[in-house]
């Protein structure tokens, strides 16, 4: 008995889908055969262990790997035959923070962005640049990664993209720089209608984001639900019990993680909470109210899960 | 208005929203014809979803707690019946209060006593 | 997904955005290499000789540093200098792929990639750009020798050149410029890949003089020295006119030599520009 993992959200309309997207480098698979579905509107997040395959992902989304084989459509489109339509409603931020002109200042760069997307807003991109304090005329290139990153994220934002692929855009940042750039990003959603997809492996900033979540492992996708359901899917149960107690059988197979300490007992267990309360209390433990996992935990506990 | 939110509750996210912006009202900290916080601007400040947010605030409108108008906001509606919210009030309080004594290992009689216990001497000190 | 609009920028917009870029890339640099190079080509034209070194028999000096007049290089009147400096315009046309794509080897190209526009294709509109750069720079240094040789004691070049001529003084920079992009299209090391190419190609062209003739020897002729090879289209007519021997090649010929040669750069291009991108992971 497994619960279930794995939504395709087919009722949903989708704005990016990829069908078997596979991609070995030499002898490294670094994806087999993934099927992502991105809801339209939804803050999408994307994690794993590293080198899971998110990056690739995210890169054939951009045409900068090519799919072998597989496909992906984005806005209805397939991206091998399209792709520069398509990326002209996509606003992404790769996992570096390098640009192949670190001696542009930042306004000739957002400049140069602009000549390519016709939508631009630049009193938005201005507007962007006050609120993050960006230094308008230095280069590039001497900027401290956490500039960096807000400049790199206004060139993604400032046409106002459908589609928002972000690459651990905090990755690498210091707290106070993590948070304003998921600020950015927050009050960008609010005031532009727009798809995300976002990876990540510093669940716990993106907990009151995602709204979808899509674990990714050894280029497999174990795992894609929505937010509510990743919620129900299990819960953390905290007793009290006697020195022998053990953990009822019947159980066994749905306890993902367990911890003890003398008589208090935690555990991660998927299923109906009022059900396994129940079996729970049975046994003779005092269980107190289930508790929703937090995202890094439910994650951490799915990881577990797929290699048992 | 200061928000707390607790991401492994059994509520989710758009219902503790709803619930503090009615703690807001019954306090007092938001009064009838004020403006909440836009969409934007209370899911920039708390980091969360917009689409959270909105739903929170779609829901409070069903409810008849707060209007919107058009191109200008949402604001707190003139409370029909501040009873009903205080009971709402008093009813999280409860649950709140009953999963923390257990926590505690407390029986509900327990509790109970503390309670009486503890309004009695408050009423003594004034 | 109905009714979404993809607007994409237009290739023009992005041909002079590029333009600009390129100007820009190695500003310094590239001042220091024309201001130089311009200030040459004003002094030899006007002097009509270049500085030397020399080594006479008969004055016992031994090689020393010296005013070369052109008159003494063996060409038509004083046309060597022309030939002097057209040949620094065929260098620059050579290690001018290094400053087009400054900062955009293959394992760098990520971001250019990511643009709304095809891969190719805005491979292509960087080359174009940076050939209308060079084409400007080389008209430029035309117009410099054309005007100073107006003044009296010069030969005036608008009289001395044939048309073919002319065609070739452009064309030759412009067809080296063509080929020396392949380099920096598919290699992350362009300058050191040119420089290889350039002695390699000295190097087979000095083995098929020294063995006998061969299979080697006759492909040698036809791709570099033949009338229809690459050294015919980016010199011949030009040579010919300010060296007073006879024609080997006629203009039609050149001109078959420069459209072929230049076709085949262009597509050669766009055969390293897609082994770019499928190369990098």
């Amino acid at each position: 008995m497994r619960p279930f993992l794995f939504d395709n959200f087919a009722e949903r309309e989708l704005v990016l889908s990829t069908h078997g997207l596979s991609r070995r480098f030499g002898n490294r698979i670094a994806l087999a055969g993934l099927d992502l579905a991105v809801p339209e509107g939804a803050a999408n997040v994307l994690t794993g262990p590293n080198a899971a395959g998110k990056s690739t992902a995210l890169r054939s989304m951009m045409q900068l790997t090519s799919p072998k084989p597989g496909s992906i459509q984005i806005f209805g489109l397939d991206v091998a035959e399209e792709g520069a339509r398509v990326r002209t409603r996509i606003g992404y931020v790769p996992e570096t923070t390098q640009v192949p002109y670190p001696w542009m200042t930042v306004e000739r760069l957002l400049g140069h962005q602009a000549v390519y997307f016709p939508n631009w807003d630049e009193t938005y991109a201005q507007r962007l640049i006050h609120a993050l304090q960006v230094p308008r005329d230095v280069p590039y290139g001497t900027l401290s990664k956490g500039y960096a990153r807000r400049v790199q994220l206004i060139l993604a934002l400032a046409h106002k993209p459908g589609l928002l692929l972000l690459d651990e855009p905090t990755d690498g940042l210091d707290p106070l720089a993590r948070d304003l750039v998921l600020g950015l990003i927050v009050d960008h959603l609010g005031a532009v209608p727009t798809t995300l997809l976002f990876s990540t492996h510093l669940l716990s900033e993106v907990e009151g984001l995602a709204d979808c979540l899509g674990l990714i492992r050894d280029g497999h996708l174990v795992v894609q639900l929505d937010r509510e359901r990743l919620r129900n899917l299990f819960h953390s149960y905290r007793l009290v019990a006697d020195k022998n107690w053990q953990a009822p059988l019947e159980l066994q197979d749905q306890i993902l993680s367990s911890s003890n300490s003398g008589r208090e007992w935690e555990f991660s267990i998927w299923g109906r909470p009022g059900e396994v309360k129940a079996q729970l209390e049975a046994t003779g433990a005092r269980v107190e109210e289930p508790r929703h996992p937090a995202l890094a935990q439910a994650v951490h506990s799915l990881l577990a899960m797929e290699v048992a | 208005m200061i928000f707390r939110l607790d991401y492994s509750d059994s509520r989710a996210i758009y219902l503790q929203i709803m619930d503090e912006i009615r703690r807001a009202i019954v306090l007092g900290s938001l009064q009838p014809d004020e403006p909440l916080p836009s969409v934007r601007q209370l899911a920039t400040e708390l980091r969360i979803n917009p689409n959270t947010v909105g739903q929170a605030y779609r829901e409070l409108e069903r409810e008849g707690i707060v209007y919107v108008r058009r191109g200008r906001g949402t604001f707190v509606a003139v409370p029909r019946d501040s009873d009903s919210e205080k009971r709402g009030l008093a009813s999280e309080l409860a649950k709140r209060t009953l999963h923390e004594a257990f926590r505690l290992g407390l029986s509900l009689e327990e509790l109970i006593t503390a309670i009486g216990q503890a309004a009695a001497n408050d009423k003594e000190q004034r | 997904m109905k009714n979404i609009h993809f607007p994409t920028p237009s290739t023009s917009s992005v041909f002079w955005e590029q333009t600009k870029l390129i100007l820009q890339v190695r500003r310094r640099q590239l001042l220091w290499i024309l201001v130089p190079f311009y200030l040459f080509v004003f002094i030899i034209e006007l002097g009509g000789g270049v500085p030397g070194l020399i080594d006479r028999a008969d004055d016992g000096r031994g090689i020393y540093l010296s005013w070369v007049p052109a008159t003494e290089m063996g060409f038509n009147g004083d046309m060597g200098t022309l030939l002097f400096g057209w040949t620094l315009t065929l260098c620059l046309g050579l290690i001018w792929p290094v400053f087009v794509w400054s900062g955009n080897a293959p394992e760098q190209r990520d971001y250019h990639w990511t643009m709304p526009i095809g891969k190719t294709k805005h491979d292509l509109i960087r080359f174009a750009a940076g050939g209308c750069i060079l084409a400007a720079i080389v008209l430029m240094f035309l117009l410099e020798a054309s005007l100073i040789r107006l003044l009296p004691a010069h030969t005036n070049l608008f009289q001395a050149l044939s048309a073919g001529a002319w065609f070739n003084l452009l064309a030759g920079p412009l067809l080296y410029y063509t080929w020396a992009t392949v380099a920096a299209v598919w290699s992350n090391r362009p300058g050191l890949t040119i420089i290889a190419a350039v002695f390699g190609m000295m190097v087979v062209v000095v083995l098929s003089k020294a063995t006998p003739p061969s299979l080697l020897a006759t492909a040698v002729d036809f791709l570099l020295q033949g009338p229809y090879s690459i050294q015919s289209a980016a010199a011949f007519l030009f040579l010919t006119d300010i060296s007073g021997l006879p024609k080997e090649v006629t203009p039609f010929q050149g001109l078959v030599a420069t459209g072929f040669w230049l076709c085949a750069g262009f597509g050669a291009i766009v055969f390293a520009s897609r082994r770019s991108q499928n190369n990098c992971a």
